[in-house]
């Protein structure tokens, strides 16, 4: 389950960020967060209720035409207009591209926002975490991380590099999922999908002792560029 | 991306986004409809009448609104004749009286004969309620893939499919 | 389904984009262009008849032969996004119970295409040619928003709701026109001075009545 079977555009960067988004809400839930739906609730009702008028609109429009129904058809316009600014509104200024919000059993508050830039592939996550003893404060971390490490070439999500960036960041997550730590803000690298076995050992003893990957690919430097070398050529 | 639609709100989240797209084009339409207070403010132009000036397939904004003056000669205007689904675009060149009951007469720029023998049977002028709008606007050729879409009916299933797939399977 | 798809979408996208900005600017040269339109027209001669005015007239009834002269320079009015300009004349007057000119009718009308909408004329193919032949090298050829006529005989007979028209007093002749652009907004005399556009100057001749009912003998040779 580290790497999943579906393959995405590497080059949209809306794939990347949308199954980047669907993602977390799948580890935070597995980590024990209740997911509150309310954000994506009402942005639901509001669209959903605009489109209830258009639809009635269409209705007594072919029904009784144009003449008769223009008044009504006026105030279904003006309906229609206040309740989708009102959408756009609660997407552009409250849900600011919230992704998750969720609460732990202990009663912290955990919210993950992400953005992307046009054309950067790079992935902007703000977790807004408020204790249960303080519920008012926020207390925002900010990361910006490349989406290369968590897709692999072809396409393929891996979760694990993925939830440690969480994890290792967050102290909430990471105290609900200690095993992803991984100290000094390191986390493995998707190049792991394509390497050896014996570096893929390598990485899962690094993790379980709490040693980066990075820091341990130093030592063994040497064995990893002959490894490569002889191994199949790189793709693409 | 169809795995997506496991998740019911996220499906839901995603026939939205469809859905509001289709709706905002129909209201916004509508909205046009309400100001223009015409029940079908852009036109195609179908025939050849109106040459040099229209073109079959150019696109014509009309106003239905009379706030500052009437419907008056040399105005091009949109009218239905009773019995008649399809509209026609001409120019008014007569008019006698003023107001709602005011009697006009068309004539396309490129016929002959004024309009008298397109009107219904008995009717020699046509009234205000006739008009659907008066021209102000135009621009060229745009229309043309209407005239294409209801010349060949394929092509609109083959269009409506196409964009449904894209939107369903294609976020933002 | 990304790129190909996604990239014909924004290419398309930004070809519309572009196709109607630029449509737009043009539309909006029509308000940086001055017009200065001026126009002379009188009456040469009126009668009545009594008689079928079209072939299809069902029943006899009054209607009104007219001459005119008519002296305009529309020359202004022929820029870049004119595709044609429609010059009619028409004739007004009152009803019996208002001095307000409550009826009006076209009795003469043309049609003067910029030089590239010349092909759009339904005319026969000699006059095509010297019609093309006018302008040539021309995209824009002024000279012929200038309209000279002399006892110019109306194309249209004047009727009237309930076939009386004999001996209608202060009837008025008055010169419109009606510029159709390449693209943008289609622009009638202006009622009122509007920026750069000028009203026009004259174009309404003197008042003057419908004679009485001509005598019989002229009425069956109408001009068609």
């Amino acid at each position: 389950m580290a790497v999943s079977a579906e393959k995405i555009s590497v080059h949209s960067i809306a794939d990347l960020k949308n199954t980047s988004d669907d993602a977390i809400p799948n580890y935070l839930n597995s980590l024990g967060f209740t997911q509150s739906h309310t954000l994506s609730d009402t942005r639901l009702a509001l669209g959903y209720s605009a489109f209830a008028i258009c639809a009635a609109t269409f209705c007594w429009d072919y029904q009784f035409g144009f003449e008769s129904t223009k008044y009504y058809t006026a105030v279904a316009v003006l309906l229609y207009s206040i309740l989708n600014g009102a959408l756009t509104f609660w997407i552009w200024a409250v849900e600011k591209g919230t992704v998750y919000v969720g609460t732990n059993k202990n009663g912290d508050k955990i919210q993950v926002a992400t953005k992307t830039q046009k054309h950067v592939p790079i992935y902007n996550v703000t977790i807004t975490t408020y204790s249960k003893a303080n519920p008012t404060v926020p207390n925002p971390i900010s990361l910006k991380k490349p989406f290369t490490q968590w897709f692999d070439k072809q396409g393929h999500f891996v979760s694990l590099p993925f939830q440690q960036m969480f994890a290792s960041n967050v102290s909430v997550i990471g105290k609900a999922d200690p095993t992803k730590v991984v100290e000094k803000k390191k986390v493995a690298n998707v190049e792991g999908a394509n390497k050896s076995m014996d570096e893929k050992w390598a990485s899962l003893l690094a993790e379980s002792s709490g040693v980066s990957l990075d820091d341990l690919s130093g030592g063994t430097a040497a064995g990893t560029g002959s490894v490569k070398s002889k191994g199949r050529p790189k793709k693409n | 991306m169809l795995s997506a639609l496991q998740n019911p709100r996220q499906a839901a989240a995603q026939v939205l986004n469809f859905v509001l797209i289709l709706s905002t084009a129909f209201m916004m339409w509508k909205g046009l409809s309400v100001l223009a207070d015409s029940p079908s403010p852009i036109v195609v132009v179908l025939s050849g009448s109106m040459e040099p000036a229209f073109q079959r397939g150019d696109l014509l904004f009309l106003w239905g609104r009379n706030i500052f003056e009437e419907t008056k000669v040399g105005e091009i205007v949109v009218y239905n004749v009773k019995g008649k689904d399809i509209p026609i675009v001409h120019r008014v060149v007569r008019k006698f009286g003023v107001g709602d009951e005011a009697k006009l007469l068309t004539k396309g720029d490129n016929n002959l004969a004024d309009d008298t023998e397109l009107y219904a049977r008995g009717q020699d002028y046509l009234e205000r309620k006739d008009i659907v709008g008066s021209v102000v606007a135009y621009i060229p050729f745009v229309g043309y893939v209407t005239i294409m879409l209801s010349e060949h009916p394929w092509l609109k299933t083959v269009m409506l499919g196409i964009m449904g797939l894209v939107v369903v399977l294609q976020r933002e | 389904m990304h790129s190909t798809v996604v990239r014909a979408q924004n290419v398309f996208g930004f070809f519309t984009t572009v196709a109607f900005a630029v449509a737009a600017l043009i539309a909006f040269t029509d308000l940086i262009t001055p017009r200065t339109p001026k126009a002379n027209i009188s009456m040469s001669k009126v009668e009545v008849v009594r008689g079928r005015p079209n072939y299809y007239s069902t029943k006899k009834e009054e209607y009104a032969v007219l001459r005119f002269n008519l002296n305009a320079d529309f020359s202004s009015l022929m820029n870049w996004n004119t595709k044609q300009l429609f010059v009619y004349v028409s004739a007004s007057w009152p009803n019996s119970t208002s001095s307000e000119h409550t009826n009006e009718a076209v009795i003469w009308d043309t049609i003067i295409t910029s030089p590239s909408a010349d092909h759009l004329q339904n005319i026969g193919p000699a006059a095509m040619k010297k019609l093309k032949k006018s302008a040539e090298g021309k995209t824009i050829d002024p000279s012929r928003g200038k309209i000279n006529l002399k006892n110019q005989k109306a194309k249209y007979q004047i009727t009237a709701p309930g076939g009386r028209l004999a001996e209608k007093n202060d009837v008025v002749l008055k010169v419109h026109y009606n510029i159709q652009p390449w693209v943008g907004v289609l622009t009638w005399t202006p009622q009122i001075e509007f920026g750069k556009w000028k009203m026009m100057k004259g174009g309404v001749s003197k008042l003057f009545n419908f004679p009485a009912l001509k005598v019989k003998k002229a009425a069956d040779t109408t001009s068609r």
